[in-house]
C-alpha cells in the first residue's frame, strides 16, 4: 500500500498514476480541514481511453468519482462502503475549491 | 482448437490448478485429420511434446466507453498481437484469464465466426441483442487470471483468434484486462503411434469442428 499527502488546491493534484494492466483502489482518504471555511473537493480519474468502434479518435477524459464537503475545523474520513465501489483507471487527482494549504488530503491506495 | 474446463472445478479442486494442465515434456497431442494441407506437417499426426513448459505471461488492456467494443487479432499479422509461433513443430498453448470488471468478451476465430454459438441459426453471441450479449460471453468467473480455464491451442499460421471485448451500458468506462500464460512446447511426431497413445493423446481440432452443431 502507498500513501501520498496533497493540500487543497484549485488546480488538481496527482495522488498517484494507476500502471496499464490494473486499476486503482483507494484503501482510506482523511481530509483534515483546519481552515476556517468549509471546503469542498472533488476526486478526479483522468484519462485517454484506447480507440473503439464507437470512438475511433478518443480524446482525455476527467471523470469525477467523488465528491465531498469538509466543514471548517472538521477531520473526516470517506467511509469504507464509498471507497469499496471507486475505482481509478488512470491519473488520480483531487480538486479544492481554494488553495489552502490548512485542508490537508492523505489517500492510501493500491493497484489491482 | 479451444479447451474450457468448467468453473466448478476452480471451486472443488484442492490440490489442482488449471496451471496444471498446461503440457509437460512427454505430453502427446494428436492433430484431427480436419486440418487443412497448409498444415500437412501436423494434419492427423501425434506429437509428443520435447521440453519443459516454458510458460510465458502477456497481458493486454483497454479502457473503453459503455456500450462500445473493441476487437484484438491474436495472430502474427501487421494489426495482430503476435502471440503466434514463427515455426513449424511448434505448439503454443495460451491459457487465458480476464480480469473483472463490467464487460464480457466474445471468441472468434477466424474474425466474425463465432465459437460459442448454438445450433439454432439466430443463437449466435450478438452485442445488439440485450439477451443474445451474454450467449457465450466469457468473464473473469469463467475464467481468470489466477485461474485461467480457457485454453487456445496455437501453430504456425493458423486462422487468427479474436477476443471482443465489450463494456456494459451503464458504465461511463471500463478497463478491460486480459492476462495469458502462453506454454511455448516444441513437438516431435510420433511417426507411428500406439493405439494407447492415439486414444490418450490431447486431440486438437480443426476451427471449422468446433462450431456448426
Amino acid at each position: 500500500m502507498a500513501s501520498k499527502r496533497v493540500t487543497s488546491d484549485t488546480a488538481a493534484q496527482t495522488l498517484f498514476a494507476t500502471p496499464k494492466h490494473v486499476v486503482g483502489r483507494m484503501s482510506a482518504i482523511n481530509i483534515d480541514n483546519q481552515s476556517t471555511a468549509l471546503r469542498t473537493l472533488i476526486l478526479q480519474d483522468i484519462f485517454t481511453p484506447d480507440a473503439s468502434v464507437g470512438v475511433t479518435s478518443p480524446t482525455e477524459q476527467t471523470v469525477v468519482r467523488h465528491q465531498i464537503s469538509v466543514s471548517a475545523g472538521q477531520s473526516v474520513s470517506i467511509d469504507k462502503n464509498t471507497l469499496e465501489d471507486l475505482r481509478f483507471l488512470g491519473t488520480a487527482k483531487v480538486a479544492g475549491d481554494t488553495t489552502s494549504t490548512l485542508c490537508v488530503i492523505v489517500a492510501n491506495y493500491h493497484f489491482e | 482448437m479451444i479447451t474450457q474446463l468448467t468453473p466448478l472445478f476452480a471451486k472443488v479442486s484442492t490440490s489442482v490448478k488449471p496451471q496444471d494442465f498446461f503440457l509437460q515434456k512427454k505430453s502427446w497431442v494428436r492433430f484431427s485429420k480436419e486440418w487443412p494441407d497448409t498444415h500437412k506437417w501436423a494434419k492427423g499426426k501425434v506429437f509428443e511434446v520435447t521440453n519443459e513448459p516454458i510458460i510465458v505471461n502477456y497481458a493486454e488492456s483497454y479502457v473503453l466507453p459503455g456500450s462500445d467494443y473493441k476487437d484484438i487479432e491474436l495472430s502474427n499479422s501487421t494489426a495482430g498481437k503476435k502471440l503466434y509461433p514463427e515455426n513449424e513443430s511448434i505448439l503454443y498453448q495460451i491459457a487465458v484469464g480476464f480480469k473483472k470488471g463490467d464487460y464480457v468478451t466474445h471468441i472468434y476465430i477466424p474474425k466474425d465466426r463465432y465459437v460459442y454459438s448454438l445450433g439454432y441459426s439466430s443463437m449466435y453471441p450478438d452485442i445488439t441483442d440485450a439477451s443474445k450479449l451474454y450467449l457465450g460471453a466469457k468473464t473473469s468467473v469463467e475464467s481468470s487470471p489466477e485461474y485461467p480455464l480457457i485454453n487456445f491451442y496455437i501453430i504456425k499460421d493458423m486462422p487468427a483468434f479474436y477476443l471482443r471485448f465489450y463494456v456494459l451500458g451503464g458504465v461511463d468506462y471500463e478497463k478491460c484486462t486480459t492476462q495469458f500464460y502462453i506454454n511455448k512446447c516444441e513437438l516431435k511426431e510420433i511417426t507411428e503411434p500406439t493405439p494407447d497413445q492415439t486414444e490418450k493423446a490431447l486431440l486438437l481440432r480443426y476451427y471449422t469442428e468446433l462450431t456448426g452443431f
